[in-house]
């Protein structure tokens, strides 16, 4: 026991002597850590993460997207630092971007699909320019450290002094403490960001919109459980408070001049990817979300041959009471339209088909062939078509 | 085929350690049945894992799991789906009974994209036989997370409205081809109990 | 960073199983297997190294210094080993216009995970009872380029070193009649790649304690030693 007491004091001088300094200065343009420091163990591990994401499947590849997403966080952060920033644009159906501490931001489809104009989209991008800037890896990193050695330190006074119990208050203290870190600093983010933001002459008042968007988003979804999570938003989320976080932002925008949205920019520059990012949205299975973004999109009134297709496909999926019914109008609707995908038609068949109108469905499945000839489902479809022509 | 299988195996060993491995055995070549419901004809000595009674299934590899693995499901019904997930916030794909060809495959496919294969895309549907049943045959193209690109071919009949499937993805780099006649025997062969 | 799990759970599985002297394991191919020509050029492959710093509560910090350091160590040592018989390397470039060349390299990680699973952590695979015959396939023959190369090497190694207040507690904790404090140690494993076949001929695991710090040269030489053993070098091999 002696020795352990003992070994407590030794240890706790010795975590105390190397308690990390979480102060640390924003970093400057060109600039790259001393290689002898735990930055550099941070940036050397992201260096390795960027050079396997290089060759990813997840990696958006277009040329024309890649540079447009770049354009507005070098708007944001400013020609200097962009220098220092490589983006990549990662196909994953989900509201996010990060950045790492040597410069990579990963910039994700699902939040280019609903951002709806480009200053929503920077106000993201100048957020998480701030992480970098303001070096906030590096300060979590540090913060995560010390709380792991004081954590340590607690439990093992508590085990010394036969309190099992107050072990696991140490660690529960230690972890808050880092995720409430986390929060102080994304509250930093934003702030920051969008000071960015407003500075490259966009419209401040669209961060709050974002958001207020996201929660719409989420009170429509499936799933009662996400719902609940995101109304309580714990002292362990490390967002801050939703609705503290749109109010933040409101105040900060009503004292502004409006700025730039450019969103026919946006529109054209993210329409060529539309119908991919929807099919990509629906894997997630959250019809209550996919179908609430997809009537957004439609309100814009524009490609509403992917859209409603997209949203005939929701509600197929879905399956639920006259969903078929509605689906099948959809699809007739999307086909109507310039944009409508080829495979509108075969889902149009298919509907007809399932209905019984055995005539119709041969009609659009006919469509179908002519606009894709090289369709990969091709034979399957002949074979319906050659069967039941006989009986029509 | 759950959905941690494309994260790398190494975090499931402990787990299997943990658990005996005694119903880890060998299929030789010859007559293989499964559950009752499907019986095929296998040319090769295969691994063949427990079944998993959550998703009906059963998982058979030569090389080990992320180097092939054919996949076996009988008698799924609807609502039910093909893989599972902890995160009960998640909702997953669900078989349906009155699906058509390409939902079938659809939901096999997007089946594997929840799995965490990437760029799952399908390359050819065709019609064909589950013994006597109507079927559907297709093949499709993915890869898992770091980019290592596979290939695959399924075969999945709706028989008295619940779902009867065998599964195969390899490597397209050798994997696939290596075993690739050895699995279309098996599709061939396959009959419905 | 959840993306850092898998080299996490690797680290951690090698030193759950493995001792943490000096220990290695060795799996041969069992196909048909030329030993090695004397003047053989084998392609080194980029090694995978990181070096990180074992901190008092167990949280491991990488150390791009350390890392840097024992990856030319473990570099020259090992050109060193090779030149002593005859063998000449020559470093992989990677050249980013082939595709190819990253789905072999992926590959061979998927292979090598599942070859350490089922030999070197033992999980039973019956189908391959008393065969070692994985391969990367004829597709290797694109990694050759210019080289002339014969066979490819690649390198995976992992290294924790504890700072003074881990070790403190390590002793502290030991003298008290605890224990199962780590103070760090190193694990690394190889492969050989025929460059014909792409059969993986030679694959072997070490993990090493003390006297062997690949942040030193003398640490390295005898890593490297424990690394290549079993290497077949020459007719018979090692």
């Amino acid at each position: 026991m002696r020795t352990l007491l003992k070994l407590c004091c030794g240890v706790g001088a010795l975590a105390l002597a190397s308690c990390a300094s979480t102060d640390v200065a924003p970093i400057e343009t060109g600039a790259s850590p001393d290689v002898t420091t735990d930055e550099a163990g941070l940036w050397q591990q992201m260096d390795k993460y960027e050079q396997a994401l290089r060759t990813s499947a997840l990696l958006e590849r277009d040329p024309a997207l890649n540079a447009y997403v770049r354009g507005i966080v070098c708007d944001v952060a400013g020609t200097d630092y962009c220098e220092d920033l490589r983006i990549y644009v990662v196909n994953r159906p989900y509201f996010n971007a990060t950045m790492a501490p040597n410069g990579l931001m990963e910039v994700w489809t699902g939040l280019l699909l609903r951002a709806e104009n480009e200053a929503q989209l920077a106000f993201v991008l100048g957020h998480e320019f701030t992480h970098y800037k303001n070096r906030h890896s590096l300060k979590n990193w540090r913060k995560a450290k010390n709380a792991a050695n004081a954590s340590l330190l607690v439990s093992i006074g508590a085990a010394a002094a036969g309190a099992g119990g107050a072990s696991e208050l140490g660690s529960l203290l230690a972890l808050s403490a880092l995720y409430g870190y986390g929060r102080d600093l994304e509250r930093e983010a934003d702030m920051e960001g969008f000071a960015y933001v407003t500075a490259a002459g966009y419209d401040g008042s669209q961060a709050a919109v974002l958001w207020q968007n996201l929660v719409a988003e989420v009170q429509a979804s499936q799933s009662k459980r996400k719902k609940r999570r995101f109304a309580r938003s714990s002292i362990f989320s490390s967002h801050p408070l939703t609705k503290e976080r749109i109010a933040t932002l409101q105040g900060l925008a009503a004292d502004l001049s409006p700025g730039k949205r450019n969103e026919q920019d946006y529109i054209g520059a993210t329409a060529p990817f539309l119908a991919q990012w929807l099919d990509d949205d629906l894997v997630r299975r959250d019809f209550g979300e996919n179908l609430f973004l997809i009537n957004k999109l439609i309100e814009r009134g524009d490609m509403l041959g992917t859209l409603f297709y997209a949203k005939a496909e929701a509600l197929r999926l879905r399956r639920g009471e006259g969903d078929m019914v509605k689906a099948e109008a959809a699809y007739l609707k999307a086909t109507k339209f310039s944009d409508a995908p080829a495979k509108a038609w075969r889902a149009l068949g298919d509907a007809l088909r399932r209905k019984g109108d055995t005539s119709g469905a041969i009609t659009a499945y006919q469509i179908y062939l002519e606009l894709n000839p090289a369709a990969v489902d091709r034979l399957v479809v002949e074979n319906f078509i050659k069967t039941h022509a006989l009986e029509g | 085929m759950n959905s941690n299988f494309f994260r790398p195996i190494f975090c499931a060993l402990a787990l299997a350690i943990a658990t005996a491995c005694t119903s880890i055995s060998a299929v030789a070549p010859g007559p293989f049945v499964f559950d009752k419901a499907i019986g095929v004809e296998v040319g090769k000595t295969w691994t063949s894992y427990p079944r998993t009674s959550r998703t009906k299934s059963q998982r058979l590899t030569i090389d080990g799991l992320p180097l092939g693995e054919m996949l076996f499901s009988a008698k799924l019904k609807s609502g039910q789906a093909l893989i599972y997930t902890t995160d009960r916030e998640k909702i997953l794909p669900v078989f349906r009974d009155d699906m058509l060809p390409g939902e079938l495959a659809e939901f096999v496919l997007d089946s594997l994209s929840y799995s965490g294969m990437q760029q799952t895309k399908l390359t050819e549907l065709r019609p064909d036989r589950f013994g006597v049943d109507e079927a559907v045959r297709f093949t499709f193209s993915g890869a898992s997370a770091n980019g290592l690109k596979y290939s695959g071919v399924s075969k999945v009949a709706v028989i008295n409205d619940t779902l009867y499937l065998i599964l195969f993805y390899a490597p397209s780099e050798y994997y696939y081809g290596l075993h690739e006649q050895e699995v279309q025997n098996i599709l061939d062969s396959a009959e419905v109990l | 960073m959840s993306f850092l799990s898998f080299r996490a759970c690797c680290a951690a599985l090698l030193l759950a199983f493995l001792s943490a002297c000096v220990s290695t394991q060795t799996v041969s191919t069992t196909n048909d297997f030329d030993a090695i020509r004397a003047d053989a050029v084998v392609l080194l492959m980029e090694p995978d190294v990181q070096l990180s710093l074992l901190g008092a509560s167990g949280m491991r910090e990488v150390r791009a210094d350390w890392t840097q350091t024992g990856k030319a160590n473990v570099l020259a040592e090992i050109e060193k080993y090779l030149g002593a018989d005859g063998h000449q390397l020559v470093e992989h470039v990677l050249n980013p216009e082939n595709p190819r060349e990253h789905q072999l390299i992926k590959l061979h990680e998927a292979v090598g995970t599942t070859l350490l699973y089922h030999r070197i952590f033992r999980q039973p695979l019956p189908s391959k009872k008393d065969k070692n015959d994985w391969s990367l396939g004829p597709g290797v023959q694109t990694l050759v380029g210019e080289t002339q190369a014969d066979y490819a090497l690649f390198l995976y190694a992992r290294g924790a070193y504890a700072t003074a207040g881990r070790q403190v507690l390590a002793i502290g904790l030991a003298l008290a009649g605890g224990g199962g404090v780590g103070t760090g140690d190193q694990q690394a494993f190889a492969s050989l790649v025929d460059l014909k076949t792409g059969d993986i001929v030679w694959f072997n695991v070490a993990t090493t304690g003390q006297g062997t710090d690949m942040r030193k040269p003398e640490g390295s030489t005898k890593l490297v030693k424990a690394i290549l053993k079993g290497f077949p070098l020459s007719e018979g091999g090692k």
